[in-house]
Parts: C-alpha cells; structure tokens; sequence
C-alpha cells in the first residue's frame, strides 16, 4: 500500500511538470535539431567551396551549437526535477512528428474536395 | 493549509531549480563577447576621428540654418532631429516646403524626397567610406573619393563630399519649380559648380557667415568657396554624432551586465539568425549592398513604386534593387526602417529579412507591384542554407539585443 501511494503522487508531479515545462523543451529538442543541421551544411559547403563566405557561414552554425547546450541543461534540470528518459522521450517524438498527418485526416480532406 | 517542514525544503528546492533554468550562465556571456570580437566589434573611443571644436561650432550654426537652402526653408536640421535619433522619424523625407519637425511636415506641402532619411551616428569615424542608400560617395579600392560631384569637389575626406550634396538636390533642399526645370536640371553635373557659388552668394549676402569662415580659414572672405561650409558641417557631423558608450560595449569590455533576452539576442546575431554576414564590423555594417525583399513604399527614386538602388549610380544591372547595409548604432531610435521606410518595428524589418511574406496583404498589391516584389526576392543575396528560421521569442530577443546599441 505504501509503495503503491509512494508512487501514485508521481502521475499529478510529473503531469504539472510536463505541464509547465514542456512546450520549452519541445522547442529546445527542435532549436538542437535545427543548429546541428545547420551545422553539417556549413560544414558541407566549406569543404565544396572554401571561401570567405562560406568559412563565416560555419563561423556562425558553430555559434548557434550553444542552442544545443541549452537543449542539454534543460533536459538534465527535467531530469533532476524528475521526469525520466521516457517521459523526456515521450516529449521528443511529439514535436518531431508534430506535422504528421493521421491517415484519417487525409481521408477527410479528400471527401472535402470531392463534395 | 500549514505545510511541514520536509514539504517547504521540497518547495523550496523546486522553486530553486525551476529558476536556475532560465539564467544565463557564463558560457553564453563568454561566447557573445567573443563573437563580438571575432566580428571587429571596437571600443567607441577607438572608432571616433578628431575634429575641429571652433569648425564644429559654426558647422551646428549651419547645420541648422535654413539659409543654406535656395529657397531658406529647409535646413539639415528640418531632416536630421534629436529626437528621432539623428533622422525625421518619417518613412521617406520631405524636404523643401515641408515645415516643422516628425508628422507635422507630411501636413506641411512638403516634396518627397522617395528615400528614408538616413541618421549620422558614425558618419565621421574611422574607416566610414560609403555614403547614402545607394553609395553615391565612397572611396574606391585606390583610396581616392568617388562621387557624382568629384570634378566639382575634391577631398579626400568622404564625409566632406557627402556633406555637399544635400544642398544641391532637387526636392531635398532646392525647390523642383519652374524655374529650377529651366534652368538648373541639366545633364550636366558642372551645373552644381554654379549652384554651389551661389549659394556662397547668397550666405555672403544675408548672413555674417562668409566673413566668420574666412577668419577661420585664414583666407580672404572672397576665396570662401562651399567646400569651407560643408568641411565645416563635417567637423560638426564628426563632433555630434560620434559612436558614444554602449551597454554593449560596456558589456563586452567592462564586464556590465545585460538582460538574458539581450545576450540570446546577441548570440543568434552572431549565430543562428546570421545576421553578423552583412552587420559586422565596427559599425555593424559591412558596407556594402544587398537587395533585401523589402516592401517599396510611395513612388521609389524610379517611379511607380520601383527604387533601383545602387544600379541608379552605376547603371550596373547586378546592381539592381540594392542598398547598402544600413549601420545599427541607436537604430532603436530611428525607425521606420528601410530605404523606403516600410517597416515600424525592429521586430517588423527583422522578420522582412527572411520572411517576407508574412506581413504582406497581398490585396493591397496590384501585379506590377507583385511582380517588383518577386524580382527582389529572386535578386536576395540568401542562399536556400542561409535562411534562418527564427521563432517570434528570438525576434524578440534580437530586438533586445539592437537595444543594446543605444546611447544618448
């Protein structure tokens, strides 16, 4: 019984944590995903084409990698505020396949059209 | 509700922990300074150049005299305003005919100059050589100054060069009438030769200042050519519009501290939001020129809406639609933005940069005005890999950071 109640506060916590929180970190997985591939590609053009231009272009990706260092903090505070590797996880795949479209939905538009 | 002991220390630590994830630890401080480095950010003091205190003096009693216009109604002043951060606080300038200072000279009758009055904030510094929208003066790559006037006017200072031309431009201080048409819109540019003695006249006539300048010179009043009048609004330009103290550089050389919305504004600055590619350098401009998607407000220097930019100099078609990279000292003071003022906010022309689109009410356009835009778009110097994609909260925040350019 009290391991079931030692646990059972968890759902609520976690649910005001996620709550507060996980918009910000949302962002932060897609801020991180966005300077690393911003990276490869300046790091991509210098090796086609080592010039000023391109050189300050990767000067500038390699800047914008503190986004990824935000990222990390974040996800280590979540951490320490008590969320796991699977709600964090959870919270990733959300924004990653936040433009996805349920099967459903097409299926819907396309009714839409024919009508 | 009365919490236990063990229930505040949770509390306690819970509030601790959710605070410290929104400071900004000292690797993003160390970065942005760093970065500010990297791109030749200078120590105000370093950038100024000396000037003459008796020329500045009378310099300002030129500057804001509107004897020095043909028509003695318009002054450097009527465009140049304190208030507006060194520009008019209008989208275009209205020169002859217009009165009074800001809104009041759009009620005034004034003619519209089809260009964003420029502020002077660096104009005299170390290493400024390219002068209005369209680079109509500079100093080429042998150092020597170019302008439509260089066999009129020669110096080697390009902010003396500058200096003239306002007082010989129709609509900006000489009035477009009929007999202007007759007799001074030539093909010609030796007409300002002309035009420039006249004004000279015209001083030694109603005014003392022929007479004060030739004592400061050390030259007889009737060897007063312009040249003395315009270097000596330069020392006064160099004077009052120096590149003072900024919470930036305070920052990055004094260890001052800045908001954490302002040091993230830095850093996507220097970064993500690529803006340092063209602002970079001492005055945060590279100087040169690039054709932005922007929209064209009023008629544009090539009527109809259309302002070729630079190409209306060189007559260069890779010149077409570009302006030179606007400096952003105190540029939080003088909006609108734009060579054609289009835009009312730092966040508003942040967001034009890259995302052109949005703010567009595509009814407001007809199809010349649609197809202008397009050739802007296909003339913008981003490749498809160097186009931000920045959320509202980091426009915000690279607002924040162009505050930090401010200073009295």
């Amino acid at each position: 019984m009290g391991f079931i109640l030692g646990n059972i506060w968890k759902i609520p916590y976690k649910y005001i944590v996620i709550k507060l929180y996980g918009e910000d970190y949302k962002d932060l997985v897609y801020q991180c995903d966005y300077v690393m591939k911003d990276h490869y590609l300046a790091k991509s053009k210098v090796m086609l084409e080592p010039n000023e231009e391109s050189l300050k272009n990767l000067e500038q990706a390699e800047y914008s990698l503190i986004h990824c260092h935000e990222y990390d903090k974040f996800r280590k505070k979540l951490l320490s505020l008590g969320l796991d590797e699977i709600d964090l996880s959870y919270l990733g795949l959300e924004i990653i396949e936040e433009k996805q479209i349920d099967i459903n939905e097409i299926v819907d538009i396309h009714e839409i059209k024919q009508k | 509700m009365r919490l236990s002991k063990n229930k505040k220390i949770y509390l306690f630590i819970f509030f601790i922990i959710s605070s410290s994830l929104f400071a900004t630890d000292e690797v993003y401080k160390s970065l942005l300074k760093k970065a500010a480095l990297d791109n030749d950010f200078e120590r105000s003091v370093d950038i100024n150049l000396p000037f003459d205190k008796n020329l500045s003096e009378i310099g300002k009693r030129l500057f804001e005299d509107k004897a020095l216009s043909f028509n003695s109604n318009t002054s450097c002043s009527s465009c140049h305003v304190d208030r507006f951060g060194s520009a008019d606080g209008l989208p275009v300038a209205f020169g002859v005919g217009a009165e009074g200072e800001g809104k009041e000279r759009i009620k005034t009758n004034g003619k519209i100059v089809p260009r964003n009055a420029l502020p002077l904030w660096g104009r005299g510094g170390k290493d400024f050589h390219t002068f209005f929208w369209d680079g109509r003066v500079f100093v080429d790559e042998n150092g020597k100054v170019r302008s439509q006037i260089e066999n009129t006017v020669e110096s080697s200072d390009p902010l003396i060069v500058a200096a003239h031309l306002p007082f010989v431009a129709i609509r900006e201080m000489v009035e477009d009438n009929e007999d202007v048409s007759k007799n001074l819109k030539k093909e010609s540019i030796d007409i300002t030769a002309e035009l420039y003695q006249q004004l000279v006249d015209k001083l030694s006539n109603e005014t003392s200042y022929i007479k004060e300048l030739a004592v400061l010179y050390g030259v007889e009043e009737n060897e007063v050519t312009f040249n003395h009048i315009a270097t000596s609004i330069a020392h006064f330009i160099r004077d009052k519009f120096s590149i003072k103290k900024t919470p930036f550089e305070n920052f990055v050389f004094e260890d001052s501290p800045l908001s954490n919305d302002a040091i993230m504004g830095g850093i996507l600055f220097y970064g993500k939001a690529k803006c340092s590619s063209c602002h970079t350098g001492k005055y945060f401009s590279d100087l040169k020129f690039y054709s932005l998607p922007f929209k064209q407000s009023f008629f544009g220097m090539n009527g109809f809406g259309v302002d070729y930019g630079k190409y209306n100099m060189t007559e260069n078609n890779d010149d077409l639609y570009k302006f030179r990279t606007p400096p952003l000292y105190n540029v939080e003071k003088t909006a609108p933005y734009s060579h054609s003022g289009s835009y009312n906010t730092l966040q508003e022309v942040i967001i034009a940069h890259y995302d052109p689109l949005r703010d567009l009410n595509f009814e407001d356009l007809d199809y010349k005005d649609r197809i202008e835009l397009i050739k802007r778009i296909k003339n913008s110097p981003f490749k498809v890999d160097e186009i931000p994609t920045l959320s509202d909260t980091e426009i915000n925040q690279l607002s924040e950071f162009l505050k930090t350019l401010t200073f009295d």
